[in-house]
């Protein structure tokens, strides 16, 4: 079985800005990827090209057998229309750093609303599957409630709830800590290290080391717009080989423990 | 003389019903066609935007009476041969087009591109999104301003009387001129649009407050 | 387009009608700016700070000028006010009252939100150094107020300029009047229409300009 997930010599520029200069990477399937970097090594862009929220200008993205995104047209690569981007998103769940739940419905139906519109599941059985997914989470009793009137951990909760209810291939996660109170960080990390431990396959960008460690299979270094590095969690970050990783983790000293 | 203050009353009645006629069409008109052109001002391609913003600038730079004159005096040069109510109201719809595509659009483009990234991520198509995330919340945003474009309308309504259409202010001023009892008269045509609109404004304010949880 | 002939040169032969129809719709337009300023100053202030008969009396005139149509007001001011015993106004000056009025009604919410917004750091600043309520209020407060509700007041214009085209229903010559005289006495509709058209189109874009420059001078730095 290849790769669920291939991405290959991917550039992208905003104007005259290159952030992404050529990134390959793979994710085989089950695996949990974290990314590290500093803001504006390309980690964000890198995502939200896969789930096709950016264009890119060269490279390619595969997820299992479909190139997602573009259609190959000779040589060079021609956007699908949203129609058709809006099916593949469908196939690679998001989270984001900001939650974006739909304020004007409940839970419950923020977790429902693809399933019944993008994965034309009946009402009931939609809503079913939804409340599963809550309880799974953690928030079985709050299923009626509207995203304001929870926590932002409550709230990521759901969101998360949102992307894997709808059975994607791949689970991106973008930074979705870093917006929350440091109280809160602890219950969304676990959901992720439960939804791990189901054999998702997820790539995260994250900068929680604790979880980096315990969590992930390959930890990837994207500096200047390249995976600069990458190996097992435990080589990667007691044992950096680049000059710069190791400036990266020097920020981090005494996270770890015994660096 | 009390018949005639009695026949007055009922003129004047009559002339609010056409009022109310008159602007429950124009709003409907000017709400649908404000509605498409807030969404190509928004959505729509180079061409596309640029002809929404031309009609929506010209039409908005200008007093809505030479509007309505340009359509009761031009329309039947190009062929239209419409009656004065018909051209009044295609004059208002027209205007009232332009005001709400603007309410429109700001609503559309005050919706945090969190909410598009979110339905996106999660397979909505453009429709689908439209549908279900950013016009529901984008109405919520868009309801004040629309209400005032209400008010305006019923008041737009008021200059129709200029082409002889007999609605409130038309049927005060043909009471006044067979009564010659002038003051009591305005008094109540003032009142009584006062109630039409402050009812209308009043009754927005109570759906505000409705969807005031709404948070984002 | 059965049988209509184009004569742009008789409807440019009228062009000093236009012109200065269009001069006069921007003086009334002004002079009911600055009266209605005036209005919305004073009301600005008794809605504040004023004793609460006072409050009611200003909410209810906002309120009830906001809801009715500006013709209805402008037939008032011409017929109904000699009825109930106040000197009669020629055309002109009936029409700015109906105006003033109507405008001072909109511009005292505008004074209102003004006011409130002046950041309390700089009447703390003039209580600070010493100075009176009234000493405050002329040299902090009205400054900056106007300095905040520029905007606003730019855009009022602009509104009231298109409202002057209701002084044409009494006769007043201003750039409506103009096109409707053009059209009632030739009959060029279509070139009497569109030169109204495009002179309000071009004097409100040029009023929008001038008015921005203005802002950008007096813009209040935060």
């Amino acid at each position: 079985m290849g790769p669920i997930l291939r991405i290959v010599d991917l550039h992208k520029r905003f104007g005259s800005l290159e952030v992404l200069r050529g990134v390959s990477l793979d994710v085989a399937q089950g695996e949990v990827v974290t990314l590290i970097g500093a803001s504006g090594s390309g980690k964000t862009t890198l995502l939200r090209c896969i789930n096709a929220l950016e264009e890119y200008q060269e490279g390619r993205i595969y997820l299992g057998d479909t190139l997602l995104g573009y259609r190959e047209n000779s040589e060079r690569l021609a956007r699908l229309p949203e129609s058709q981007l809006a099916r593949q998103r469908a196939d690679v769940g998001m989270v984001f750093q900001s939650f974006n739940l739909f304020p004007h419905i409940t839970v419950l139906d923020n977790v429902a609303l693809g399933l019944v519109y993008v994965r034309r599941r009946p009402g009931d059985e939609a809503r079913r599957i939804a409340a599963s997914w809550l309880e799974r989470v953690g928030l079985a009793d709050k299923v009626g409630a509207y995203p304001f009137q929870l926590s932002g951990g409550q709230q990521q909760r759901v969101a998360i709830a949102r992307a894997v209810a709808m059975g994607p291939k791949l689970l991106l996660f973008d930074e979705v800590t870093s917006a929350l109170d440091p109280e809160l960080v602890g219950e969304v990390l676990s959901v992720m290290q439960d939804l791990a431990r189901s054999g998702h396959t997820m790539l995260v960008v994250s900068h929680e080391m604790m979880f980096v460690r315990e969590v992930a299979h390959r930890v990837i270094f994207m500096d200047g717009g390249v995976v600069a590095e990458q190996g097992p969690p435990d080589q990667l970050l007691h044992q950096p080989r680049t000059e710069r990783l190791r400036t990266f983790l020097g920020r981090f000293r005494g996270v770890f423990g015994a660096v | 003389m009390a018949q005639a203050i009695l026949l007055g009353l009922v003129q004047l009645l009559r002339g609010l019903r056409t009022t109310l006629e008159i602007s429950a069409v124009v709003l409907v008109a000017g709400t649908v066609l404000g509605l498409v052109t807030g969404l190509a001002l928004e959505y729509g391609n180079l061409v596309v935007r640029l002809l929404a913003r031309a009609y929506v600038d010209t039409v908005r730079g200008i007093p809505v009476l030479v509007l309505i004159f340009a359509c009761y005096f031009g329309l039947p040069v190009f062929g239209l041969k419409l009656s004065s109510f018909q051209a009044g109201i295609t004059a208002l719809s027209v205007f009232a087009a332009a005001h709400i595509a603007e309410i429109v659009r700001g609503g559309i483009s005050s919706i945090p591109r969190a909410q598009t990234d979110g339905a996106m991520a999660i397979g909505l198509g453009f429709w689908q999104r439209l549908r279900l995330v950013i016009l529901p919340l984008a109405i919520r945003r868009m309801l004040p301003p629309w209400v005032n474009a209400a008010v305006e309308i019923v008041k737009g309504s008021a200059l129709l009387s200029l082409l002889g259409v007999v609605e409130l202010l038309l049927a005060m001023q043909n009471v006044v001129g067979y009564t010659f009892i002038v003051l009591p008269f305005y008094a109540l045509t003032a009142l009584l649009y006062f109630a039409v609109n402050f009812t209308i404004s009043r009754t927005a304010a109570l759906l505000e407050r409705r969807f005031a949880y709404l948070r984002y | 387009m059965s049988a209509y002939h184009y004569n742009w040169f008789l409807a440019w032969q009228s062009f000093p009608r236009f012109y200065w129809g269009l001069a006069l719709g921007l003086e009334l337009a002004a002079l009911s700016l600055l009266i209605g300023s005036v209005i919305g100053a004073f009301g600005a202030f008794g809605r504040t700070f004023g004793p609460g008969w006072l409050r009611a009396g200003i909410v209810a005139y906002v309120e009830f000028l906001r809801n009715v149509p500006l013709l209805l007001l402008v037939y008032f001011a011409f017929y109904g006010l000699p009825k109930a015993g106040i000197t009669i106004f020629n055309n002109v000056w009936s029409f700015v009252i109906a105006l003033s009025v109507y405008s001072g009604a909109y511009l005292t919410e505008v004074f209102r939100a003004g006011v409130s917004s002046v950041p309390t750091a700089y009447t703390e600043a003039g209580k600070a150094i010493g100075l009176t309520a009234w000493q405050r209020t002329f040299l902090i407060t009205l400054p900056v107020t106007f300095r905040i509700i520029l905007p606003s007041l730019s855009n009022t214009f602009i509104s009231l300029f298109k409202d002057t085209s209701l002084a044409s229903v009494l006769a007043v010559p201003e750039l409506t009047y103009a096109a409707d005289w053009l059209n009632v006495n030739t009959f060029r509709t279509i070139e009497a229409w569109t030169f109204a058209t495009v002179m309000y189109l071009c004097a409100g874009y040029a009023i929008a300009l001038a008015l921005r420059r203005i802002e950008r001078r007096y813009a209040v730095i935060r």
